[in-house]
């Protein structure tokens, strides 16, 4: 066990080296120059080159990457080339807000996704079942920039429910935090709700054909019984994995409602640097989020261990 | 895979056997569903001069913000232009998008795969490290880099569309080749003397055929959903270019006085997405006899 966490890990940070060496050097060439957002079109040759120097992107890439490698180690990710702000400082502040965001999504997906599901699997081919089967069909197709705008024109514009967008801190103001939540919660949740509920609704389906199932219940169990604690926590292995793996899908998704809603996220921050070519902050942001689909990934493994004795650890 | 290919193979004559398999495919309501959402998207793209009411770039300021009249079914914009001829001219980047990039990306991602599994290896450890280190940025961040990077527009938004298909390729395919490339018929090849492309082309491609198709299908559903996400986002394809991302984004900020902006055009992209959705699903269904039966 011990031997395959260590190898995973190893692995993990090769992996995490190739997307930052691969993000490192495609924000090489690309067309825009970042000296340029900072002095602006007019400015002197001689300056822009003082400028290059002074950010070292004079160096070559190479040897710049392994610089910003080494800083990375040691736990400094570099400076905003634009705001001039440390990076690890800007970060501090946008992570706990794109967590919130993707924490309460993720809560969204697991309250809608699994009991509906686990309701259209023990109906199966009645109409909690369709229902369910439609609403995820839908769900899966709708793109959620445009139904957070419907939300927003229903909820906000016409009755006033909730504020039409921006962030507040739960610390800050907890009740104006939470509305100001609730539709981002719901459209960066709903599309992993409806994978959910058809990933639980066939995994369950195929555990209860199963002839441990028909034994439990011919020996007298109550159908919740054997549900809960025969059926589920075998239908609960493929479910792990679209949960394990859906951190990425939910962190992309909240871009998209960063984007929408005016939140000061990663998400947000990402698209802003992109879009002034500031390399740190962009390195920095894809190497979090690399962090974190890694890390899930790795936890789903482990899991596996835990819920099915059966997989070995190799 | 192969017992399913056997089974298909000694009950079906192979000369009906794609017969049979539109049969199946027909048979379900909802793959048909999904077929005619297509055949209209297709039809609406090809012959978009001819269905559409008006040119999609044709501005007309003093009827800026009609609601949908008989003129005008689905209203106009902020500059006057026909909102449903946009839609029909839209499908247009949709499809181009959608199908240029799981082209490219299913190419490029089968090479990949079937080489990693065939050869294993040193070789598969470096491609399997870089599908890796696609995968851990996920789905439109990786899009939305990438599509920056080259440059942003049409192109650029196809390629990228077609890299951050790559991993999910490659890692299907690899599976198909890792379990068929140890079967009896490919070793009696191996024995014969043939040699890897050979083995590879005629023995071990026909078997990852099936699920190519169904990742196909269900990949272009998706590429449209990032790929309008990324225009809504300005990443993407270019105004006045009609595209169903850039007209929610365009409509996004009068939509609060003019709701017909925005509204048709996700409707658009929710029914294609659905009708390659319906149609993968029922493709996957029909191909593969042990689900048959169980929606």
């Amino acid at each position: 066990m011990l031997n395959f966490v260590l190898s995973r890990l190893l692995q993990a940070a090769v992996v995490l080296m190739l997307l930052t060496l691969l993000v490192f050097s495609l924000l090489r060439l690309v067309p825009g120059d970042p000296i340029l957002q900072i002095l602006g079109p007019y400015a002197e040759r001689e300056t822009m080159e003082e400028m290059r120097e002074q950010l070292g992107f004079n160096q070559p890439v190479p040897e710049q990457y392994v610089t910003w490698l080494g800083k990375v180690v040691r736990g400094d990710l570099g400076e905003s080339i634009i705001g001039r702000q440390p990076v690890t400082e800007t970060l501090k502040w946008r992570i706990p807000v794109t967590a919130q965001i993707a924490l309460g999504a993720w809560a969204v997906s697991m309250v809608i996704g699994l009991p509906a599901g686990i309701i259209a699997a023990l109906n199966r081919n009645r109409w909690p079942d369709y229902l369910s089967s439609i609403i995820a069909v839908v769900g899966i197709a709708m793109p959620s920039f445009w139904l957070a705008i419907i939300l927003i024109l229903i909820f906000s514009v016409h009755y006033h429910i909730v504020p039409t967008s921006g962030f507040v801190s739960p610390t800050t103001d907890f009740w104006r935090s939470m509305r100001l939540s609730i539709l981002p919660w719901f459209v960066a949740g709903i599309g992993g709700a409806a994978i959910l509920m058809r990933q639980t609704r066939s995994a369950l389906l195929e555990v209860l054909s199963q002839d441990y199932i028909r034994t439990a219940k011919a020996k007298g169990l109550a159908e919740r019984v054997v549900i809960m604690r025969h059926a589920m926590k075998n239908a609960m292995i493929p479910v792990l994995t679209i949960v394990g793996l859906g951190v990425g899908n939910l962190l992309a998704g909240t871009v998209i409602v960063e984007f929408v809603f005016g939140i000061p996220g990663m998400g947000r921050l990402l698209i802003e640097s992109l879009l002034t070519h500031d390399y740190p902050v962009i390195q920095g942001v894809v190497l979090v989020v690399g962090i974190c689909v890694v890390m899930s990934t790795l936890l789903v493994d482990i899991a596996y261990g835990w819920l099915d004795p059966r997989i070995r650890f190799t | 895979m192969t017992t399913i290919e056997q089974t298909i193979d000694t009950a079906i004559p192979r000369r009906g056997r794609s017969l049979y398999v539109l049969t199946q495919l027909f048979r379900r309501r909802t793959a048909f569903a999904g077929l005619i959402i297509i055949a209209i998207m297709v039809i609406m793209a090809v012959f978009a001069p001819l269905v559409a009411p008006y040119d999609p770039l044709q501005q007309d300021i003093p009827a800026a913000f009609q609601m949908p009249t008989l003129s005008h079914p689905l209203g106009t914009d902020e500059l006057g232009r026909d909102l449903l001829s946009r839609i029909i001219y839209g499908s247009r980047s949709s499809l181009e998008i959608g199908i240029l990039a799981i082209g490219i990306g299913g190419a490029m991602g089968v090479v990949i795969g079937m080489v990693s599994g065939y050869f294993r290896g040193i070789i598969d450890s470096i491609f399997m490290r870089l599908i890796e280190t696609l995968l851990a940025l996920p789905g439109l961040l990786l899009v939305i880099a990438l599509a920056t990077s080259l440059g942003t527009g049409m192109k650029a938004l196809i390629i990228a569309v077609a890299v951050g298909s790559v991993p999910h390729f490659a890692r299907l395919i690899r599976g198909s080749v890792l379990l068929t490339r140890e079967l009896d018929y490919v070793q009696a090849a191996r024995v014969i003397g043939a040699g890897d492309i050979r083995i590879m082309a005629q023995h071990i491609w026909p078997n990852c055929l099936q699920p190519i198709i169904v990742q196909g299908t269900l990949g272009v559903g998706v590429a449209i959903l990032v790929s309008t996400g990324a225009s809504f986002i300005g990443v993407g394809v270019h105004a006045p270019t009609p595209d169903w991302g850039l007209m929610i984004s365009s409509g996004h900020q009068y939509v609060f006085n003019n709701w017909w902006l925005s509204v048709p055009p996700g409707v658009a992209i929710m029914l294609a997405v659905m009708g390659f959705n319906l149609l993968g699903d029922g493709l996957r269904d029909a191909l593969d006899p042990r689900l048959r039966g169980a929606s």
